[in-house]
């Protein structure tokens, strides 16, 4: 091997350092020691030919490499990149390139000339390549993200409450609501109203999110509108007493307002409208109320709720900006309103019987604790998408993620389930002092799992398929009620089951998508 | 709202006709066209870079400019008022939802994610680097189609991704990347290639004024027509993305996205016409990149020396002054410390900072008034905030100091030069070639260095008039405002002769240097000799 040095052009300075690194010996070398020789050429000698080299005999310099142990060890000196090896350790073990330690080299400074008289390298480069070389690559975890998908467990309990004190509006007024026919007058608001309502969510949703902060405050005062007008309207067609139709105005009424309230993060505001509800149940369990008092609770949460809606309508019309061109197409929410109206169905189905057979007893009891799992519900889509997050973090292959994804989905599902059967039968003790009937309770649980799993459908953005399944569901079970009436219930457990089986499908393929989580 | 100014069509449709954009007179247009490819910078920001892409503009009118700006969402507004020869804005946002368009079926996808996974590898194994150029090119017609960014995030390219990190060969594997690594590192990948859907016209010149992203547009006019590439760099676009992506982003990820701003280099490099570092030192990471050494031309900023005339009397007070943004960056740290030694020896000193503070620095420029505290110099340290005219700031000092860690070719101590001011400043980036010798040039975060070089300059006023005097003439000999302009009149003109002339043989490079240039290249390059001690073998 022949190495040239290019030394200082005008001659080796006494601060000039030469590094050689030789490749390791060998141990059974044929000879025990090896000899380099270190010549320093004349001036000019270079730019000559190479006889040159040979008159000089006197300019060579012999080292020789002994073996280890063969002599009395010479101290070397410390290199100078030990320090700067020590110093970047945790820089050089990152690095994913020379160039990555070259950077922060330079922009500690470190110039070409101090490259040299400092390190006797020839540049920031050289050092880099050295230390990238010398170092072990680490590869730490960079600082955990906060967890999007936290949600408070105390929260849910109170958005169950919020889903649930208006139904004690009934309490105090159930004996104005007697006339025949009340029952599927009201039943056919609350799906009208369930329907445009859902529409109406995702339409405000999809403005915010360009957001169009006027359009919002539009498409609320629209949509509630329009969802209070064709609420009241479907009690009319039912043929429905006055009392009754002032009743489906106010329920049409209330539920455009909640909308409103929760899409625009008033949950407290909402909270607070439903006192007064809360308190004339109270008082009409304790005494028996005159009837304009009956009335007065739920009127005064109606007030309240429509004044705080108003305001957050009013707040947004006032910001007057353009909404963006294309906007939000109708048929966007097409699938919301159609998904709200088979729910409705469904759960209406399922707790207060259909036209074509009477009621079950205790069977409301079924709607109470659906909607009182409905906060529980939410907290568990959240810890879905929370606990998907860490498997993408744990997973190196597309499998072991479905398998985690797949564990997650059956536990959570489960542990729904568990808490919607403590409700159901809590709930039918309460209202009927005995347990609910196997069938009556397994239709709830089947129900609670389709709706559950919807729900996550929706959160991942799959909105026709449980429209569509639950729609088609609702139609199966109403069908088969009207054609033959003695198999309804059967046809209702068969239908729903089989919708179950549907939506857990379209999730298990939908969320084992790796792209479905960005 | 600039009726000019509007986003890249929607894939697959033509750009509008230049005339439909906005019908003016262009006959007086003799020069070249010139294609300027900017980020994040001229015409919706304001900043140096901005600075100097608009002093090009404006002091060649007769020249047409079209731009094309990467930006980081739609529907920015203009910083700049255009003059009527910029005949086009185009800004390519890389943020904000993806563009339309639908992922490639069938055969076609599967092509594509062959392909996709021949890019990833050239990231990533310093065997396979040559198919980066190739591949780059093939994703663009992709992108053209709008087929890119839907294909970049579909379930199947992910899969791939995942699939090349964990190659047993690759450093990737031993990293453990998980799938979470993947997406982020697909969704960073999938916003840098949105300006590969842009499409320059043929002809004229494609001018990117820094490296990296704005690169992109200028690659793909080079290779679909030919057009001439050039490229300006004023700071190192590669060295910025090293530190900036230093500790955010797990390994895999960071070798990836780093991999593919390293191969946009290589490929920026390997396929301009010309590299216009803005100093010397740069030079150094351009051939380390792999761009020939014969290719490279280093094109210094200028002043107008009309507008920085001689400062006139020095203050009474001894006093250093200083300009510039409080920022780490500008290491007011050290500089304080040196006043420190200073006033220590010259009892009524005084240093003038003059300059805002950004955004979020309020803490760093504390810090610094905390240690002026410290140091027993709060009073003769002051903060003089922002100043109308920034020659004030040059006027008020003595002596006018530049601290910083890091700087391309600093306008304010060219500015302060111009002004007739001797100067002390660190030895980092271009700084050494501005200053020559006509002032003191020390080691960055060296204090007692720094204080040294003040006190010699403050105890003699000789020695200061003449370096004044020696670097105001300095300026009007090499960084003038008229200089850097000519310089690229002159490119511009022979890229696009050069292109219309081509033949099949004439494919060498072509010499850039005017014999004076020569010269002064070979004399830096001796310079440079003298203090390396080089190795071969």
């Amino acid at each position: 091997m022949s190495t040239l040095l290019n030394l200082s052009e005008d001659g080796p300075r006494p601060e000039d350092t030469v590094v050689l690194h030789l490749p390791p010996r060998r141990k059974d070398a044929d000879r025990p020691d090896e000899t380099l020789a270190l010549r320093v050429p004349p001036p000019g000698e270079l730019t000559k030919d190479a006889a040159g080299a040979a008159r000089n005999p006197d300019e060579t310099l012999a080292l020789r490499v002994v073996e280890p142990g063969a002599a009395e060890p010479v101290p070397l000196p410390d290199d100078p990149l030990d320090e700067l090896a020590e110093r970047l350790a945790d820089v050089c073990a990152r690095a994913v390139h020379p160039f990555e330690i070259a950077a922060v080299l330079e922009s500690d400074g470190l110039t070409d000339e101090q490259a040299a008289v400092r390190y006797g390298r020839t540049d920031s480069f050289a050092i880099a390549e050295e230390l990238f070389a010398r170092t072990e690559r680490r590869h730490p975890a960079p600082p955990e993200p906060n967890d999007p998908w936290q949600a408070d467990p105390l929260r849910t309990v109170l958005r169950g409450l919020l889903f649930a004190l208006p139904g004690l509006a009934y309490l105090p007024t159930a004996r104005f609501l007697q006339s025949a026919g009340a029952g599927s007058a009201l039943a056919l608001t609350a799906l009208v109203g369930w329907g445009l309502n859902q529409a109406l969510a995702h339409r405000a949703y999809a403005w915010r999110s360009v957001g169009a902060r006027s359009a919002v405050g539009r498409s609320l005062l629209r949509g509630g509108l329009t969802a209070t007008a064709l609420g009241t309207a479907a009690a009319a067609l039912a043929g429905a007493d006055t009392a009754v139709l002032l009743f489906a105005a106010g329920q049409s009424l209330y539920l455009a307002c909640a909308t409103v309230l929760l899409i625009t993060r008033r949950a407290k505001r909402l909270m607070g409208a439903l006192a007064p509800t809360a308190a004339g149940a109270a008082a009409t369990l304790a005494v028996d109320l005159p009837d304009w008092l009956r009335i007065a609770g739920p009127a005064l949460s109606l007030a309240l709720a429509a004044v705080f809606a108003g305001i957050e309508i009013w707040l947004r019309l006032r910001a007057g900006d353009e909404a963006p061109a294309g906007g939000v197409p109708l048929a966007d929410s097409l699938p919301h309103g159609l998904f709200g109206l088979a729910v409705g169905a469904l759960v209406i189905t399922a707790s207060f019987g259909d036209p074509w057979r009477p009621a079950v007893p205790g069977g409301a009891s079924a709607a109470v604790a659906l909607t009182l799992s409905m906060g529980l519900a939410e907290w568990l889509l959240f810890r879905f998408r929370s606990r998907s997050v860490t498997a993408l973090h744990t997973s190196t292959t597309a499998d072991q993620f479905r398998n985690r994804t797949d564990r997650t989905l059956l536990l959570l599902i489960a542990g729904y389930l568990t808490v919607l059967a403590a409700l159901g039968t809590g709930a039918c003790l309460l209202w009927t002092g005995k347990l609910p009937d196997p069938v009556q309770l397994g239709g709830l649980l089947l129900l609670g799992a389709l709706l559950w799993t919807a729900l996550l459908l929706q959160v991942f953005g799959a909105v026709w398929p449980p429209a569509l399944i639950c729609t088609a569901a609702a139609l199966a079970e109403s069908t088969a009620g009207a054609l033959h009436p003695a198999s309804a219930t059967a046809a209702r457990l068969i239908a729903t089951g089989l919708a179950v089986g549907a939506t857990i499908c379209v999730a298990r393929a939908r969320t084992g998508r790796i792209t479905a989580h960005r | 709202m600039n009726t000019r100014l509007h986003a890249v069509p929607a894939a697959g449709t033509e750009p509008e006709a230049l005339g439909a954009v906005r019908p003016v007179d262009l006959a007086h247009l003799v020069g070249t066209r010139v294609t300027m490819l900017t980020e994040g910078t001229y015409p919706h920001s304001h900043g140096g870079v901005s600075v100097w892409c608009d002093q090009l503009v404006t002091g060649m009118p007769d020249t047409e400019f079209r731009v094309i700006a990467i930006t980081g969402t739609a529907g920015q507004p203009l910083a700049w008022d255009l003059p009527a020869h910029v005949t086009d804005v185009r800004a390519v946002p890389l943020w904000g939802p993806a563009p339309p368009g639908q992922a490639p079926k069938g055969a076609a996808m599967r092509a594509f994610l062959t392909g996709y996974e021949r890019f990833l590898l050239s990231l990533l194994d310093p065997a396979e680097e040559d198919a980066f150029g190739p591949e780059l090119y093939v994703l663009a017609d992709h992108a053209r189609a709008g087929r890119l960014s839907p294909a970049l995030r579909s379930e199947a390219a992910l899969r791939v991704l995942a699939a090349v990190w964990n190659r047993p060969h690759l450093a990737t594997s031993a990293a453990k990347p998980s799938l979470h690594d993947a997406l982020t590192a697909t969704e960073l990948l999938e916003h840098a290639l949105r300006p590969l859907a842009a499409h320059p016209k043929p002809g004229g010149v494609l001018h990117a004024v820094s490296g990296g992203l704005a690169a992109l547009p200028g690659l793909v006019g080079n290779h679909l027509h030919g057009t001439p590439f050039l490229l300006t760099e004023h700071g190192i676009y590669l060295r910025e993305r090293y530190l900036g992506y230093g500790t955010g982003y797990a390994w895999p990820v960071k070798a990836l996205v780093l991999g593919f701003y390293r191969m946009l280099a290589v490929e920026s490099y390997a396929r301009a016409a010309l590299v216009t570092p803005g100093n010397r030192y740069n030079r150094r990471w351009e051939e380390r990149a792999g761009a020939p050494a014969e290719r490279i031309r280093t094109v210094y900023n200028g002043v107008d020396p009309a507008a920085f005339p001689p400062a006139g009397p020095e203050p009474e007070v001894p006093t250093l002054s200083w300009a510039g943004r409080v920022d780490p960056i500008k290491d007011l740290e050290t500089l304080i410390r040196a006043f420190a030694i200073v006033r220590a020896e010259i009892p009524g000193a005084r240093l003038r900072l003059f300059g805002g503070t950004p955004a979020g620095g309020a803490a760093y420029r504390e810090r610094c008034e905390a240690l002026a505290v410290d140091l027993g110099i709060g009073d003769a340290v002051v903060f003089e905030g922002r100043v109308d005219d920034i020659r004030d700031a040059y006027a008020a000092g003595n002596v006018v100091m530049l601290s910083s860690i890091s700087e391309g070719f600093p306008f304010t101590l060219i500015e302060a030069m111009s002004c007739g001011r001797a100067t002390v400043s660190t030895d980092v980036g271009g700084v050494r070639e501005a200053v020559g010798d006509t002032g003191l040039v020390v080691p960055p975060r060296e204090p007692e260095a720094m204080a040294k070089a003040a006190l010699e300059l403050l105890r003699d006023s000789d020695r200061r008039a003449e370096m004044g005097r020696g670097a105001r003439m300095r300026v009007i000999e090499q960084f003038t405002l008229r200089q850097t302009i000519d310089s690229f009149r002159d490119i511009y003109r022979e890229l696009d002769r050069r292109d219309r002339f081509r033949t099949a043989d004439d494919s060498g490079p072509f010499d850039w240097w005017t014999p004076a240039q020569r010269e002064e290249a070979a004399a830096a390059e001796a310079a440079a000799g003298r203090s390396a001690v080089g190795a071969a073998g």
